[in-house]
């Protein structure tokens, strides 16, 4: 469900933003990927661990 | 971090010279050392920081961080040569005689300097199983990569943590062994979360890129790939078309901008980052329940993070 979840969020500013305010119902999401969701949603810069392989 | 890749890349150097008397081949291995350095050693900076993290007294660990650089520069050789990509790469510009052969050397180089480490020959033992088996869970994953016929997501991603993670399991564990402790469970569970989400991350890079090592241009299966050619057919009836072969190369290169478009309307990045910071969090969450230093623990976040302080 995670992908189709994506799918709908990139096709719809209005749900991305909510999502982001923690505002929507992902439903069949589980805990662990809206958290990661939410994670890169608030914080797209790349972290060290990008670059292990370069 | 840049004085830590000093240190590093001058042992390394010393290793080659102690044991490579054939004039070209430390000549050359040189020379891709120098173009190592240029990049962030991490791998060896994780032996140091786990060895640290355990309470390690006796080994020689920059030998030892060294010795698992060596190694992971005997890896990027190889990768480069079997993927025919990194044309800017030194190792890509001798004959490739040469750059295979330098390779399998640094290998051998790189179990000797590890071995050679460590402080006594029970040591020498368990670490010489321990790296054996590491290198060959990623051998094979390797080669299941090469094949290109992965058929779905689970598959990739036990790919990648045989490929992949298996590298970071054994640069953690060597830290935690030559500390004089045996293999350690979690840590190996950790690093191995870290591989995958490290993996996922070079995976979106090489997404996006339009070059020699574009995972598109060259049909390349991977979660990103595959989850793209998933997509509706409106969005990806054109990718797919390329995947089978109905469309060639030159045509396709042609579509830089349709590409990338497919790309954003899909959520590809998207869903590769997610996938990759799930795998990250798990690390996170392993490594606060590790009874281990909560100081070198710290180290460690930061240079995950990309805060490379020296300390």
């Amino acid at each position: 469900m995670l992908k189709e979840t994506i799918r709908q969020l990139v096709n719809s500013t209005e749900k991305l933003s909510m999502a982001m305010g923690g505002q929507l119902q992902l439903a069949g999401v589980s805990s662990a990927e809206q958290k990661a969701l939410l994670d890169e949603l608030k914080d797209k810069k790349e972290s060290g661990y990008s670059y292990m392989w370069e | 971090m840049i004085e830590f890749n000093s240190r590093v890349g001058s042992k390394m150097k010393e290793i080659v010279l102690a044991w490579f008397s054939a004039e070209p081949l430390a000549r050359y291995t040189l020379q891709f050392i120098a173009d190592k350095q240029e990049e962030k050693m991490m791998f060896g900076e994780l032996t140091n920081i786990h060895y640290r993290m355990f309470g390690g007294q006796n080994a020689d660990i920059e030998a030892a961080s060294a010795a698992i650089e060596l190694f992971i520069l005997a890896s990027d050789i190889l990768d480069d040569l079997e993927d025919g990509d990194a044309p800017s790469k030194p190792w890509m510009n001798i004959p490739h005689a040469l750059s295979l052969h330098i390779a399998t050397s640094l290998i051998t180089l790189s179990q000797q300097a590890l071995l050679r480490a460590a402080p006594n020959a029970a040591m020498r033992g368990e670490l010489a199983d321990m790296m054996n088996r590491q290198l060959l869970q990623s051998a094979n994953g390797q080669m299941l990569d090469l094949m290109n016929d992965i058929p779905d997501e689970d598959a990739y991603l036990e790919m990648v943590r045989q490929k992949s993670a298996s590298l970071l399991v054994l640069a953690c564990m060597a830290g935690v062994m030559l500390a004089g402790r045996p293999w350690h469970p979690d840590v190996a569970d950790y690093a191995a979360e870290l591989g995958i989400a490290a993996q996922l991350r070079n995976d979106i890079r090489d997404l996006l890129r339009w070059d020699e090592k574009s995972d598109f241009l060259n049909r390349k299966r991977t979660l990103l790939t595959l989850y793209l050619l998933e997509s509706p057919e409106e969005q990806s009836g054109w990718l797919k078309a390329y995947y089978a072969g109905g469309i060639d190369l030159s045509e396709a290169a042609g579509h830089k901008a349709l590409f990338l478009q497919t790309c954003e309307q899909s959520g590809a990045a998207l869903y590769g980052s997610v996938v990759s910071r799930m795998h990250y969090n798990r690390f996170e969450e392993k490594l606060a329940g590790l009874d281990a230093d909560s100081t070198w623990k710290e180290r460690l976040l930061n240079l995950l993070q990309g805060k490379f302080k020296e300390e």
